[in-house]
């Protein structure tokens, strides 16, 4: 037996063949991977050809994942809303995270250019001050911390906790 | 939009996000390291570069005495003291200083070459000695403060 063609799957799905060429058919179909194949395809294409015509299908309906793909195909439909929204949503995001990078990279520049030392301070000493700029501060202020804070600290302790010594 | 520009969007997408988030994690890194305290970089920006420039020499000039690690803690352990005993320890020093230019060559000499302990021991007695009146105020005042 031949394998079916185009012509002949939509006669079959049309109940428009003979009963013994339709059983002879359907037997073939159920041993023949490639006529079972070819015979599905052809049934969805009818189905989708009555559903863009507004019609129910002739035959038999077309695959539910096929047909609601067909359907959100349809221009303007909810899936190219969806598309589009998702789409401007996207490209929103990648907008902002643009804007950050470029904020975030300006910012490291400007801290960078900050941060060289002025003229007469050599970078490495720069560090060295900022780190005990608090230290330095106070010295300024108080140049006895250098030599005298624990001897000062001590005296201290001494006229409030000893007791005054009898004339 | 085809699936291949859908995913190369998705891509600079996720992308930019990593750049961002490791710019991000590097520059908190550089600015709360522990050597180069955020403050303290705003303070030192903050200075004229006069000031900027007698800081340099101050520190430069610390840093060739042998102590000088301790005498930058000792500052630092001080400027974090509550301004109140800053005042009263700036007080003491006054007293400190006074007393010390109180005494004869001599005995300025026996005070400052004592021991660290010993030398503010010998400094308070020839305190309460000259001046037993403002040991006692001194006293009074300072355990009011308590």
């Amino acid at each position: 037996m031949e394998h079916l063609d185009v012509e002949l799957a939509h006669r079959l799905l049309r109940g428009q063949l003979d009963p013994q060429a339709r059983a002879d058919w359907q037997r073939h179909v159920h041993d023949c991977p490639r006529c079972r194949d070819l015979l599905a395809g052809e049934r969805e294409w009818m189905g989708l050809v009555a559903l863009g015509q507004g019609a129910a299908p002739a035959a038999a309906p077309p695959a539910p994942r096929l047909a609601a793909r067909i359907q959100q195909a349809v221009p303007g439909g909810p899936a190219r809303r969806t598309k589009a929204w998702r789409l401007s949503g996207e490209l929103a995001v990648l907008a902002a995270l643009s804007a950050i990078l470029v904020w975030q990279v300006a910012g490291a520049r400007v801290a960078d250019a900050a941060r060289q030392s002025p003229p007469g301070i050599p970078p490495e000493l720069q560090g060295h001050v900022v780190a005990n700029l608090e230290a330095l501060a106070a010295l300024a202020h108080d140049p006895w911390l250098a030599d005298q804070y624990e001897d000062v600290q001590m005296l201290e302790r001494l006229i409030v906790e000893q007791e005054p010594q009898a004339p | 939009m085809t699936r291949f520009a859908h995913t190369i969007l998705v891509a600079a997408i996720a992308v930019l996000a990593g750049a961002n988030l490791a710019l991000l994690v590097w520059a908190r890194g550089d600015a709360s390291g522990a050597r180069r305290p955020a403050s303290a970089w705003q303070r030192w920006q903050a200075l004229p570069a006069s000031e900027q420039l007698a800081c340099a020499q101050r520190y430069a000039d610390l840093a060739r005495r042998e102590d000088a690690g301790a005498v930058l803690r000792r500052a630092r352990d001080f400027a974090r003291l509550p301004a109140v005993r800053q005042e009263r320890l700036r007080e003491v020093q006054g007293v400190f200083q006074t007393t010390l230019d109180r005494q004869n060559a001599a005995q300025r000499r026996e005070i400052l070459l004592a021991p660290p302990r010993a030398r503010a021991y010998l400094l308070y007695q020839a305190l309460a000695e000259q001046d037993p009146a403002l040991v006692a105020q001194l006293r009074a005042r300072y355990a009011a403060e308590r």
